[in-house]
């Protein structure tokens, strides 16, 4: 059950320097609207960097997002909340992306979190080609510039047909990489791993897959 | 029981020649699958992996193995290179540090360190105390042991000495073993402060040392010295059938005569 929301401040705007709010001040859940938010762009980024595990060159800063949402509201707990969230826009390195999440709740009493719910998107590069990002939920910490994404974890390079997959993953904005300490599979043609863990550095060149590893090199 | 009916005949002709397909494709695919399996590298470590796209290797740390078919390379570390330009990224070479030992379908290996480069399919053992055995028997080496799979050569360096299964040993600085293709000994060639040691506690001694397996006959070359339990025979170059028991001292000199000595040991 939720209320009529007149925007303060968008959702995902920059702390230290809040977005304006439309200046009709009505309610918001109107049907799909577009919006520009830069600091959006933090979560959108957020999420695209979990792209970095096997593909390079992603700047998590990022201008001109394009949002597209159903509703914004305000739930009982006082959380703003937005369904139908769509974000997408190309990266100062020229990276398109798409990010999608039925549910985003700003968590009242956690400053800076913002919780996905059925996040999903995309990020494409002329390099890498395509590369998909699923969760069931991810929260997204604007202090530590990290995005936390849970159940049914996956990353999909389409290019070198690479699968990841994971119950937890947090996406490190600032380097580009990612780490968790829940059970990883990685499968591709060339690859099938299974891992207790994984830490990505260096956006990805570098992989450490953490205790036990059992790794099957297709040779042939 | 008889089928006397054509159509019921031919139907269980039919249902007999489906099932006889199924199992020879189930049996195509089976060998298929085994094969491709067989072609994987597969890659264990109790405490890492780390994956490393930018030089291009595998590093597995901890109780750490690598199992290609028979093949099989174990080590606290092993480190796999592999070719970045290959589609299927083409192991190249693997280091195997701390305990390293490795195991194929005829031989095992260990020492402190190993790298294998599967191009060549050459390993190289490091010692101190590197261990190579084979279907002949083992040999050791205190510096180095390099194994040319492909070349079917074994080459034991510093302080090497070889163990027959036969009950024979030979020791010297550096050993060259030739194998033939089912990976026994054809052929020994030694260096260095040669000692071949028989079953039965008799011994020869010399700078060098060319065993041949077909004729289990040695050429002795240098300071040799023969000995048994009663006899020391001395010269330049002896030539010792194993066979027969027979010793030859031979002059090192084309047509010269033989200079060595015969001594009766004291009781």
């Amino acid at each position: 059950m939720t209320e009529e929301y007149k925007p303060k401040a968008p959702l995902f705007a920059s702390r230290a320097t809040p977005l304006q709010a439309p200046e009709n001040g009505t309610a918001n859940n109107q049907g799909k609207r577009h919006l520009t938010v830069s600091l959006m762009l933090l979560v959108a980024s957020a999420i695209i960097g979990g792209a970095t595990i096997l593909w390079t060159g992603f700047l998590s800063e990022s201008e001109n997002i394009e949002i597209s949402l159903e509703t914004v509201s305000k739930t009982p707990a006082n959380q703003l909340q937005l369904t139908g969230a769509e974000y997408a826009g190309v990266t100062k390195s020229g990276l398109k992306y798409s990010i999608q999440a039925d549910r985003v709740v700003e968590m009242k009493d956690q400053a800076g979190l913002l919780h996905l719910y059925e996040a999903d998107g995309w990020i494409s590069s002329k390099t890498d080609g395509m590369t998909t990002l699923l969760s069931k939920e991810a929260v997204y910490n604007s202090m530590t510039a990290t995005l936390d994404m849970s159940g049914n974890v996956q990353i999909h390079q389409k290019k070198q047909d690479m699968l990841v997959k994971s119950q937890k993953m947090t996406a490190l904005i600032n380097t580009g990489d990612l780490k968790t300490d829940m059970p990883v599979s990685v499968t591709g043609p060339q690859i099938e791993l299974i891992s207790e863990g994984m830490v990505s550095e260096k956006r990805g060149e570098i992989i450490l897959f953490t205790g036990q590893t059992q790794a099957r090199l297709k040779q042939k | 029981m008889t089928c006397d009916n054509p159509s019921v005949w031919k139907a269980k002709m039919l249902v007999s020649c489906k099932i006889a397909l199924i199992s020879a494709l189930g049996v195509i695919l089976a060998a298929l699958s085994a094969n491709t399996h067989a072609d994987d590298m597969v890659v264990n470590a109790k405490n890492s992996l780390e994956w490393n796209r930018k030089e291009a290797f595998y590093h597995a740390i901890g109780n750490a193995e690598a199992i290609q078919g028979k093949q099989k390379i174990r080590a606290e570390s092993l480190k796999a290179f592999y070719d970045p330009e290959t589609v299927e990224r083409t192991i190249t070479r693997i280091v195997a540090d701390g305990n390293a030992s490795f195991a194929d379908e005829n031989h095992n290996g260990s020492g402190q360190k190993l790298d294998y480069n599967a191009v060549n399919e050459t390993y190289v053992l490091n010692g101190p105390a590197a261990v190579l055995s084979g279907p002949d028997g083992s040999g050791a080496a205190e510096k180095t042991i390099i194994f040319k799979r492909a070349a079917q050569i074994v080459e034991l360096l510093k302080d090497a000495e070889i163990k027959l299964k036969d009950g024979r040993n030979l020791s010297g600085q550096e050993i060259i073993i030739y194998l033939d293709e089912t990976d026994n000994i054809l052929r020994i060639s030694a260096a260095g402060n040669v000692t071949i040691t028989q079953a039965d506690g008799s011994k020869a001694t010399a700078n060098k040392a060319d065993y041949n397996r077909a004729a289990d006959s040695a050429l002795l070359t240098g300071n040799v010295i023969v000995k048994d339990r009663e006899t020391e025979l001395a010269g330049d170059r002896a030539e010792v059938d194993f066979a027969t028991g027979i010793s030859k001292m031979l002059s090192d000199k084309s047509g010269g005569r033989v200079s060595g000595r015969f001594t009766r040991l004291k009781e």
